[in-house]
């Protein structure tokens, strides 16, 4: 009786593992980032705080909110390295309207999403219809992009926003900090349009066999106009959150935020050549390397070093991912 | 869907596919030249020829995969305009196309159900488009029975199934769609001689039970003989020969198709 | 092709427009490259326009002097293009590669051919660390050299910390500021670059080899070709041609700091697209680098002398960019529906 009882879990468990292809790899992750806490809580001082755990979350909910938009541009088979950029400028056109112009906050943030919906327009109608890599057309919108943030805002640096704005920095909800919750609802939104619904279902078909989708009746230029218009949106809604959290908006801002988003989604097993996003695991991905940056400076640890602690984790992560699914490696 | 079909086809004489002088370019190539069949009802028609002779792209150009350069498609008589897959889909016309149509890094029931997704009943599929993976399962399940295809994990990527797997399941997809027409793009292709011999019994099932038309590209010349009645030579972008299958030989069919004899 | 094309009758009077089509197909690369110096001498053509001192023997050499370090990159990215590649880490590979300049010296007294010896040494080290990765362990090359520019940022700053070193010898100096023949040496060590690299990807077996691990990988496998060490050779020319550009970029600057060179990735890949290499490996024009390279150049330049402010420049180097690739696939499109 004991004895089957003990076969029996596994096997049910195995069929639950089956039937979330996902989980292994999401159990990895996150087993790893266990050890990174447990790491730091000998290393570094108060890391346990809840202060600091607060602190780690919201600075990483811009990275998280970043991440779900590139998982879900990746998972169609497409890059997008110009959300800095698309950040600077619905910063600075944020910026503008409520600082310089004294338009109400509500009219600044619909801009910041117009402009959002714009870049990503943008980029998927280049990609999609004018079928340019997405490496490249991103890589000349990060300039472009930059360069009009430029053009708009100089270097100066606007201030004093109302305090709505600010209240979404720094305020909170039911003692949860308001950027916490717009991540949480960013991952669950997510998670749940990626594998539950239609339109999810067919973006994972377009990054994994275009031409399949295609022959099988799916709008592949629709799907990956869709993907960049979610990573324009999920860039607005980052910007709202750096601009009210500094209370300050400055057409350099975002810069070089993309790869560190990158990292972060890779490190979550989302695969670089389409067909598999995994927006979990881009969730823990992002805390992960929050979690090792935050833990090394706290352990007293110079920023060089934390930067070669990233690097080397990024690659030995995805190297040992590999190593384990053969298969994976081959496509 | 098939139920009218039947009935339709008791009634009208016209047949179920007509394609009239389907030319296709690529740049400056000829790939079809001027080439009209038609398909009966309850039919299945053999198309064969040597690689290249054009037979993929006269059904993707017919089936609006290619864009052609010219000519014309009827449905039961009536002129039709098919400008990409799904319309062909919707006029009930399924294919299987020849790299087998399959996205490898998803798992059965999504590649089953691809563009074609069930959806929740409720208010989150209406609004949300939630997908009801739990009926794509089992429908999924079911359908891997009659095609004789033992799957040990729903759930994994199907490039984690044979070869011949893979062909089974997208042959077996165009059967679950079963619409009024099915083209099949070498189905027994790549695929064991126990599944060969179940997809050839699953067609002339689904002929006897639903009245379906059929076209069946093959290289396989006992695979046409067994199921076709009616077969097209295909060379150099033309169709070089028409022939009932009851009134030739094998023989003058090779030889169609290497141009050794003149029709 | 097993049909006959009816349209080829010997007799008939081909027209011009017909023969270049066919020179394009028969020599796809030149028609490219071809293209791509139409775009330089279209720009020139503008900026001389707005200002007759552009063309002058003066700015010329200014040019290709400030151009130098990227055609030397260029060359390299063109390779790791070829296979499919690519390399985000060689901005970071220059400052590690200057900050060996920079202890060597300024910190010491070494002497000039040592120093540069050491600093394409330590470039082509770090190509070794990512060609490992890459081929080796089979870590997709983005991820690898992602966090390679990490790590070598990383090295650079922990050596050097913020510190700025300058006060080169003049023998340094000389690469970038001596002349023959009016020329930079620096400008006739890019035109050596260039040869070296034209020759080996187009007359050499292991030119072939990149192509065809480029190409079609699997095939290449196949048929005998070490993957693996072709990549692996690639990353660390790769490596080593940033220590070069190192060399280059620290003589025309007389100063090196562990920020040198952030970003420059971009603008290397970018040359390489606007030379017509595609990202989809199997094809590499090295010509077509050095005409990238000359066509960003003199916009940077160019845009510059006729009195853009950098904001602006940005703007409109963006916007060309993208739209001289847009015109690109539009072409190829058309040629192929
Ligand atoms: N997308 C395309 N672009 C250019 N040429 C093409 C394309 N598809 C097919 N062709 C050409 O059209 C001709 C016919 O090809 P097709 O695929 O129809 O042959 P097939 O009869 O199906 O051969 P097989 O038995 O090998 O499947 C070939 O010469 C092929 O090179
Ligand atoms: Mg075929």
């Amino acid at each position: 009786m004991i004895e089957q009882a003990m076969i029996k879990v596994p096997v049910a468990l195995r069929k639950r593992l089956d039937a979330a292809p996902d989980a292994p790899l999401l159990i990895a992750t996150f087993g790893l980032l266990l050890l990174m806490i447990l790491v730091f809580s000998f290393t570094a001082e108060n890391f346990f705080s809840l202060s600091v755990l607060r602190n780690i979350l919201t600075q990483t909910s811009i990275y998280i909110i970043l991440g779900v938009g590139l998982t879900i541009v990746l998972t169609v088979g497409e890059i997008d390295i110009s959300m800095g950029s698309i950040i600077g400028l619905a910063a600075t056109v944020l910026g503008m309207t409520v600082i310089t112009w004294g338009y109400p906050i509500g009219v600044g943030l619909l801009a910041t999403f117009i402009v959002g919906v714009f870049c990503g327009f943008m980029n998927g109608f280049l990609t999609a219809v004018v079928r340019v890599p997405s490496i490249i057309v991103t890589l000349g919108t990060l300039t472009f992009f930059r360069g009009l943030a430029y053009l708009l805002g100089g270097s100066t640096v606007m201030v004093e926003f109302p305090p709505f704005l600010v209240w979404i920095g720094s305020g909170s909800l039911v003692g949860i900090p308001v950027p916490i919750w717009i991540a949480f609802i960013a991952v669950l939104w997510g998670y749940l349009f990626l594998k539950h619904t239609r339109i999810g279902q067919h973006l994972t078909a377009v990054g994994g066999n275009g031409e399949a989708a295609r022959l099988a009746g799916i709008n592949t230029r629709i799907c990956k106009i869709i993907a960049f218009l979610i990573m324009g949106v999920m860039s607005a809604l980052a910007t709202i959150i750096i601009v009210a959290r500094m209370d300050a908006s400055q057409s350099v801002m975002g810069k070089g935020i993309e790869l560190q988003v990158l990292a972060a989604v890779v490190l979550g097993g989302t695969s670089l050549f389409g067909g598999r996003g995994v927006i979990l695991g881009s969730l823990l991905g992002a805390l992960i390397l929050s979690i090792l940056q935050t833990g090394l400076l706290l352990s007293g640890v110079v920023h060089f070093w934390q930067l070669i602690a990233v690097g080397g984790l990024l690659i030995a992560v995805v190297a040992v991912r590999i190593s384990r699914e053969p298969a994976e490696g081959k496509t | 869907m098939f139920i009218e079909t039947t009935v339709q086809a008791s009634q009208g004489g016209a047949p179920a596919l007509e394609a009239r002088n389907i030319c296709k370019n690529f740049g400056g190539i000829k790939a079809l030249d001027d080439v009209s069949f038609q398909l009966n009802k309850g039919e299945i028609l053999g198309i064969v020829g040597d690689n290249g002779a054009g037979k993929s792209t006269l059904i993707k150009s017919v089936t609006g995969a290619y864009r052609k350069s010219s000519g014309d498609v009827l449905l039961n008589g009536n002129s039709v305009e098919i400008e990409n897959t799904r319309k062909a889909r919707e006029l009930g016309i399924e294919t299987v196309y020849q790299a087998s149509g399959l996205v490898e890094v998803m798992d059965a029931p999504s590649n089953l159900f691809l563009g074609r997704e069930k959806i929740q009943s409720g208010w989150l599929g209406q609004a949300f488009g939630f997908i009801n993976r739990r009926k794509m399962r089992s429908e999924t399940v079911d359908l891997l029975k009659t095609v004789n295809i033992k799957v040990r994990n729903l759930s994994a990527p199907i490039r984690n199934l044979s070869g011949g797997q893979q062909q089974s399941v997208a042959v077996g997809r165009a059967a679950y769609w079963q619409g009024e027409i099915i083209i099949l793009d070498e189905p027994a292709n790549n695929i064991g001689v126990d599944q060969q011999r179940a997809v050839l019994a699953l067609i002339e099932r689904i002929r006897e039970t639903h009245g379906v038309s059929f076209i069946m590209i093959s290289h396989n010349m006992d695979h046409i003989f067994k199921v076709a009645d009616r077969v097209i030579i295909m060379r150099g972008g033309r169709k070089v020969g028409d022939l009932r299958i009851e009134d030739t030989t094998r023989e003058e069919v090779v030889g169609l198709i290497t141009g050794a004899s003149l029709a | 092709m097993s049909f006959s094309s009816k349209h080829a009758e010997p007799d008939q009077p081909r027209s011009v427009m017909q023969k270049l089509l066919d020179w394009k197909e028969a020599y796809p690369d030149a028609a490219s490259t071809t293209a791509t110096a139409f775009i330089l001498l279209a720009l020139l053509a503008i900026f001389y326009g707005v200002n007759e001192r552009f063309i002058s023997l003066l700015n010329i050499s200014i040019i290709l002097n400030q151009t130098a370090a990227y055609i030397i990159l260029g060359v390299g990215m063109t390779l790791v293009i070829a296979i499919k590649g690519i390399d985000l880490s060689i901005g970071s590979i220059v400052a590690v590669s200057g900050m060996m300049l920079g202890l060597l010296l300024v910190n010491n007294d070494f002497p000039v051919w040592f120093a540069l010896i050491a600093a394409v040494a330590a470039g082509s080290l770090c190509g070794v660390a990512n060609g490992y990765c890459v081929a080796n362990l089979r870590v997709p090359a983005l991820i690898v050299t992602l966090g390679t520019m990490i790590v070598f940022r990383g090295v650079a700053l922990i050596v050097l910390g913020h510190d700025i070193l300058f006060r080169y010898p003049d023998a340094l100096l000389w690469i970038a500021r001596g002349r023959i023949l009016g020329l930079a040496p620096s400008v006739y060590l890019a035109a050596l670059v260039v040869i070296l690299g034209f020759v080996m990807l187009n007359y050499t077996s292991f030119g072939k080899r990149v192509i065809a691990v480029g190409g079609n990988e699997e095939a290449a496998r196949l048929s005998g070709i070490n993957i693996r060490r072709v990549k692996f050779t690639v990353y660390v020319l790769m490596g080593a041609l940033s220590g070069v550009a190192a060399i280059v970029w620290v003589a025309r600057l007389n100063s090196t700091q562990a920020s040198v060179a952030t970003g420059i990735e971009f603008h290397v890949i970018a040359l390489v697209v606007l030379g017509g290499t595609s990202l989809f490996g199997g094809r590499g024009l090295i010509i077509g680098s050095l005409l990238g390279a000359l066509i960003l150049g003199i916009l940077e330049n160019g845009l510059g002398v006729t009195g853009f402010s950098s904001f602006m420049q940005q703007t409109v180097l963006g916007l060309i960019f993208i739209g001289v690739v847009a015109l690109r696939s539009w072409q190829a499109r058309r040629a192929d529906p």
